[in-house]
């Protein structure tokens, strides 16, 4: 960027100024407060706006206030400036109060003031040069103070400060820290936070309160869990007390309940023992007659008299039946008589009768079939007469000599033989035409010229005849051979035309008849055999028959000879099996009489006997009677009283004593009874008071249901019962009474978790916070440093690059190479007549100077972006130097010049002359503030709204 | 002559408060003050002829109730003999081993519910409460399902039901659903009123006959405005009223104050002061707890440290249970600052970079601050924590 002109239409005490700039080096001379300053300042301001104060900056302290017109008027500059490019700007930037107004115009181009706006500014500085309006003072703007040229032991100072400058630039710009400083604060104010492991710290504090809390919190649950378990155990006891009390009281009153009862049944025991007394005092002397009755023999009495009775039943009923048997004995008797009598009569049967007419039933049934079969050869017969019809029949055809078998081959003879001979005719006759039309034909052709068709037609004719010749031949031939076999076979028949007819007319007849005779043949075939058979088995059955006959004893009739008529035979056979039947009738009748008589045998002797039991019977009675006459009289008993009687006496009397003796027993009993069951009132008296008690503890008796008096056992469980439930529940009682005054004394001392976790939730939010602090400080911290690395890594290099790429020619090759540290950008030189880097604070002044003029030009390059060269704007920077440091810059900046323009404000005249004399006049420029030549009226600019 | 019941629910005995800025001596006046409020209630019951108390759930906070609070709740339902109390647990005093209402001796006065079942206990005069008690921490059934028998079948009458449950419809954003039911189901399943617990804020619709008297005094920042127990009065035609007594003694709200512009610490300090006068004119200062909210853009150059300003305004304004939240931007232009080609440009470029990629709101929350840290440290001013 080269700055052309700036008009001023009113700027601090500047006003209705123009200005035009050299192209490379421009010296404005005036004195001290004559505007220098505020010249440079208005180039700012028009490249970069003016700041005019805002939400809590006031106008009145603002850069816009500062640099208010002295004198009344427009409030405005104007600057005209051309880029590396060749493109001409004019910015107009009005600061009038209340209309502050900017505009930016490419020379010979439109209003493109809209691409410079940054907020509320306009500045096309910052799009043009490409760097902050602070980077813009730190480095193109330098005025004394920017080179601090002083004395030469000021020169570490210097240094440092010109490091320290630029880092802080590079890290924040001209206003902010160092990136090492904002770390320092960072550690400061992790410092503050502190750490876990440093006790002393908010973080450490917090940390172990924490730790401790947490250790009272549990230690407070845990005793607050065995306190609640404690609690529960009480309950427990408490309720254990009260169940026993409880149970305690229910035994007691059923206690009480079942004594009740008990004196109740007892005092009933009493009365009912003073009425039994009474009644069987007086029932007893009723008795008193028999009190000496002896019993010894009751047992035996009764016995007897039992025994006596039952015998006297078991004497008439055998009596009874005695009578009853004589009847059927006298029958029984008479029958057997006449039993013995017949069989006497009969003869004596042979053993085997009996089995042999079971024999004979079979043999019958045998002789039945054998007859039946026999009938059949009725049949037979038939049949023969009917084979031998067949058999004159099929002679009377012709061809009863035929065997059936052959019969097929005379058929095919008879057929040849008819058919050759019709062949054989048909044949000659067919050939016997055929020659003569063939012959006509022939001779026809013959005739009509045509000798060849002629002849060809003659030859075919005549090979027709010969085949028809032939075949006739072979036919006859066939038809001989067939009459000649048929005349073997039928001597004697017509084998003429006729004959043959006729026989092949028969042949179907002839083979029906043989079929039928075949047929006929099978059938009876198998009743023959069938026949014979039964013929045979009739024979054996006859001479069983016979031989059975002679088993039974039987007149046995002579048997007939084998091959008898089968009615000869059966007859025979009928007649032995009747005498069988008849023997094996009169052994079974024998049989049957004797089986009775036996029968009969026994039921006499049966009948007999119950007479004898009767009479044993009669026996046993008088028997017992005099038993008992015995026995009655022993006793006292009347002797004329009839046996039963006696016994019925007896038994009497043995009854009478045996109530007197009850009596007497029952009699003690009541007396024992009444001598146990006490003194009436005094029990009365005693169930008064146990239902007075009962009432007491709120039962009442009549409310209460009144069990069976209960046994004495019971009654001690019960009492028992209520005794060991009072025990337990006096311990239960005594547990829970000390348990409770335990707890009551642990009760102040229990902690209260509420009052914990309030404090451990303050000291957890507390540590917690401490932990996001430190977290937070540790993140920004290593952001910072990582961004400081790789900013520094970045802009050191480029520094480094950018000084050196001048510095040979601008320290006539003193110094090569400059080196910028990374980390804080120390600054050193690589001399030609030095072995290794110089630091800066070891360089003369003047070097110094010029590395620092030269650092700041790379910080904006290389902190800008635009590319642009960079005007310097430099504010009288050599006020305090010596002429020969002076003259040392002056022509650096001169040859510095032909890379970045030179604005240089001077109050020395001979400065600018110097200047001015190293410099080409033709592209420097003097500009006299204090002159009012270059005064003119600058004209406001019109500001589109 | 009505039937009247006092009904509160949610009093949370032995609840901390350290999340409210109140520990030590001052988190047990809160505690006392839970009691107090509750003594308040019988006393009240009392005077207005109450036949019951009715307490829907979260009396206490099982984890941290101990011996004590069972001793101070049985003395003080035997002191308000005979008028009968009737408790329903809920989700934070569930019926769990180990739960004071099972192992703890009541007076005769005292009726609890000790299923998970709506119950009826019959107060006489036709009026019948219907109560249940969670069983469970996080007991989800809904409490007007479970009854073991119905109010159309249990005869003429005023039936009432009590139980701690979530009514879906007008659930606070974040609280949790135990309980849940639906407010249109009340008169539905035959009940007059449900007198619930669980939200914290009053509700008392006579329309669907749900009644949440809601915390008697106030748990958190956000459980501001009058509060205290409900009176409900049931006419022997069955027409039920209910009126909402405020009783609280104790006052909590949240308020903001834009620091922005604030150059120093001292007028930091005065602004959140004028703040906290303003929010709590009116409330005594030793029973108001408040929330204060620091918003606006700040200048890196202010350190603002929560510690100093909270000390510092309890000390101007006297209000003791104090909490700051540091809610505040820098004055940066980050974007600009982003553009920047310096280290510091590098490192806000970094933070914002590593902020758009954070995963959670915790790790969001670090860089924030990180941010905001290195701003402070390169504007050379000492880095304020947060």
């Amino acid at each position: 960027m080269k700055l052309e002109r700036l008009e001023i239409t009113g700027f601090g005490r500047l006003q209705q100024r123009r200005f035009d700039f050299g192209e490379r080096v421009t010296v404005i001379l005036g004195a001290n407060e004559s505007g220098k300053t505020t010249m440079h300042r208005a180039v700012r301001a028009a490249l970069y706006g003016l700041e005019a104060g805002g939400p809590g900056h006031p106008r009145e302290r603002s850069e816009w206030a500062r640099w208010l017109p002295w004198a009344a008027g427009r409030y405005g500059v104007v600057l005209t400036y051309r880029l590396d490019s060749g493109q001409r700007f004019r910015v107009a930037q009005s600061f009038d109060r209340g209309k502050i107004r900017a505009q930016v115009q490419e020379v010979g181009g439109g209003d493109i003031t809209n691409q410079f706006r940054v907020g509320r500014l306009v500045s096309p500085g910052r799009f043009h040069l490409g760097v902050e309006e602070s980077v813009f003072c730190a480095a193109a703007w330098v005025s004394e103070e920017g080179l601090r040229l002083g004395a030469p032991d000021a020169a570490p100072q210097q240094a440092g400060h010109l490091r320290e400058a630029l880092e802080r630039l590079v890290d924040s710009g001209p206003d902010g820290v160092t990136a090492a400083e904002a770390v320092g604060r960072l550690t400061t104010a992790l410092d503050r936070v502190g750490s876990e492991r440093r006790g002393t710290s908010p973080l450490g504090v917090a940390t172990a309160q924490l730790r401790r809390l947490e250790s009272d919190i549990d230690q407070a649950r845990r005793r607050l869990d065995a306190f609640a378990a404690e609690e529960e155990r009480l309950r427990h006891l408490e309720a254990v007390a009260a169940e026993s009390e409880e149970a305690a009281r229910t035994a007691e009153r059923s206690w009480l309940i079942g004594r009740i009862a008990q004196l109740g049944a007892q005092a009933h025991d009493v009365t009912e023992a003073d009425s039994d007394v009474a009644a069987l005092t007086a029932a007893l002397h009723a008795e008193a007659p028999y009190a000496a009755f002896r019993t010894d023999d009751e047992e035996r009495v009764i016995t007897l008299g039992a025994e006596l009775h039952q015998a006297e039943r078991t004497a008439e009923e055998a009596e009874a039946r005695r009578r009853a048997a004589d009847g059927p004995l006298d029958d029984v008797r008479r029958r057997r008589v006449e039993i013995a009598a017949g069989l006497r009569a009969m003869p004596r049967p042979a053993p085997g009768a009996e089995a042999a007419g079971e024999a004979a039933g079979e043999l019958r049934q045998r002789l039945a079939v054998a007859a039946a079969i026999d009938r059949r050869g009725d049949d037979l017969t038939a049949a023969t007469a009917r084979d031998d019809a067949l058999r004159r029949e099929i002679a009377a055809t012709g061809l009863g000599a035929i065997e059936p078998t052959s019969l097929d081959e005379v058929a095919r003879d008879i057929q040849t033989a008819r058919t050759g001979a019709r062949r054989w005719h048909a044949l000659a006759e067919t050939g016997a035409v055929a020659l003569v039309l063939g012959g006509s034909a022939s001779a026809a052709l013959a005739t009509a010229g045509r000798g060849g068709p002629a002849l060809a037609l003659a030859i075919a004719v005549a090979a027709l005849v010969i085949a028809l010749v032939a075949s006739a031949a072979v036919a006859h031939g066939r038809a001989a051979r067939a009459r000649d076999g048929l005349a073997r076979r039928l001597a004697g028949l017509d084998l003429g035309a006729d004959g043959l007819d006729r026989l092949a007319a028969g042949l179907p007849r002839v083979r029906r008849l043989h079929q039928e005779r075949l047929d006929l043949e099978t059938i009876f075939a198998g009743h023959r055999a069938e026949l014979e058979r039964a013929r045979q088995g009739l024979e054996e059955a006859v001479d069983r028959c016979h031989a059975l006959a002679l088993e039974a004893g039987a007149a046995v009739p002579t048997r007939p000879p084998r091959g008898s008529r089968p009615e000869v035979l059966l007859e025979s056979a009928g007649a032995a099996l009747d005498a069988v039947d008849e023997a094996a009738r009169q052994a079974r009748r024998r049989r049957e009489l004797d089986a009775e008589d036996t029968r009969l045998a026994t039921r006499e002797a049966e009948l007999a006997e119950l007479g004898e039991e009767a009479h044993r019977r009669r026996e046993e009675v008088a028997s017992v009677e005099a038993g008992i006459r015995q026995v009655a009289a022993a006793a006292g008993i009347d002797a004329g009283l009839p046996p039963l009687a006696a016994v019925a006496a007896f038994r009497e009397a043995c009854s009478h004593r045996h109530e007197h003796d009850r009596l007497a027993a029952s009699l003690a009993e009541a007396h024992r009874r009444r001598r146990i069951g006490g003194d009436a009132g005094v029990i009365d008296r005693r169930r008064a008071e146990l239902e007075a008690e009962l009432r007491r503890r709120g039962t009442a008796l009549e409310a209460a249901s009144v069990p069976l008096p209960p046994e004495a056992a019971e009654l001690v469980e019960l009492e028992r019962a209520a005794v060991s439930a009072q025990q337990r529940a006096a311990i239960a009682r005594s547990e829970s009474q000390t348990l409770g005054a335990r707890l009551e004394g642990l009760t102040a001392g229990l902690p209260s978790l509420a009052d914990l976790e309030d404090e451990r939730l303050a000291v957890s939010a507390a540590r917690d916070r401490a932990l996001h602090q430190q977290e937070a400080l540790r993140q920004a911290t290593e952001m910072i440093e990582a961004a400081g690395r790789g900013v520094h890594g970045r802009v050191a290099p480029r520094l480094a690059a950018s000084v050196s790429e001048r510095l040979a020619f601008l320290t006539g090759d003193r110094y090569g190479e400059a080196n910028v540290d990374i980390e804080h950008f120390a600054v050193s030189l690589a001399s030609a007549e030095r072995e290794g880097l110089v630091p800066l604070d070891l360089v003369s002044h003047g070097t110094r100077d010029q590395v620092a003029l030269l650092l700041r030009l790379a910080l904006c390059e290389v902190l800008g972006d635009g590319g642009e060269s960079m005007p310097l704007l430099l504010d009288d920077p050599l006020g305090s130097a010596d002429p020969e440091r002076r003259q040392s810059l002056l022509k650096f900046l001169a040859q510095l010049s032909t890379t970045n323009q030179v604005v240089l404000t001077v109050s020395d005249r001979g400065v600018a002359a110097t200047l001015l004399a190293v410099c080409d006049p033709a592209t420097s420029s003097v500009i006299d503030v204090d002159a009012d030549t270059d005064s003119v009226a600058v004209l406001a600019p019109e500001l589109e709204v | 002559m009505p039937l009247r019941l006092l009904h509160l629910a949610d009093l949370h005995l032995d609840r901390p408060f350290a999340q409210m800025g109140c520990t030590g001596d001052l988190a047990r006046r809160r505690r006392q003050g839970l009691r107090d409020a509750l003594r308040l209630a019988g006393e009240i019951a009392r005077e207005r002829g109450c036949v019951a108390v009715t307490i829907g759930g979260d009396l206490y906070e099982h984890e941290r109730a101990g011996v004590a609070t069972a001793q101070f709740l049985v003395e003080t339902f035997a002191s308000w003999q005979p008028m009968r109390v009737l408790l329903a647990p809920g989700n934070h005093d569930p019926l769990v081993p180990g739960s004071i209402y099972l192992r703890t001796r009541w007076p005769e006065n005292v009726h609890l519910f000790r299923s998970s079942r709506l119950e009826p206990f019959a107060l006489g005069a036709g009026l019948t409460v219907w109560g249940l008690g969670h069983e469970e921490p996080a007991w989800m059934g809904n409490p007007l399902e479970r009854s073991a028998s119905h109010p159309a079948g249990a005869g003429a009458g005023v039936h009432i039901a009590l139980f701690h449950g979530a009514e879906i419809s007008s659930r606070p954003d974040g609280k949790a659903v135990h309980g849940p039911f639906r407010a249109g189901e009340i008169h539905e399943k035959g009940y007059a009123l449900a007198l619930c617990g669980h939200y914290h804020g009053r509700r008392v619709d006579l329309d669907t006959g749900l009644v949440y008297p809601g915390s008697p005094e106030p748990l958190a920042f956000d459980e501001t405005g009058p509060r205290g127990p409900v009176l409900v009065e049931v006419e022997t035609d069955g027409e039920v009223r209910c009126t909402a007594l405020d009783t609280n003694q104790w006052h909590a709200g949240s308020v903001s104050c834009d620091l922005g512009g604030a150059s120093t610490v001292t007028a930091a300090v005065d602004r959140v002061s004028a703040e906290v006068l303003t929010a709590t004119a009116g409330w005594p200062l030793e029973r108001a707890t408040l929330r204060v909210d620091l918003v606006g853009s700040v200048a890196p150059g202010l350190a603002i440290d929560l510690f100093d300003i909270e000390s510092a305004v309890r000390e101007t304004t006297g209000v003791t249970a104090l909490r700051v939240r540091d809610l505040t931007q820098p004055a940066a232009d980050l974007e600009a600052l982003a553009e920047e080609s310096s280290t510091r440009g590098s490192f806000v470029r970094a933070a914002t970079e590593a902020l758009a990629a954070a995963g959670s709101q915790e790790e969001r929350a670090v860089l924030q601050d990180a941010l905001r840290y290195g701003l402070e440290a390169f504007a050379g001013s000492e880095v304020g924590l947060r």
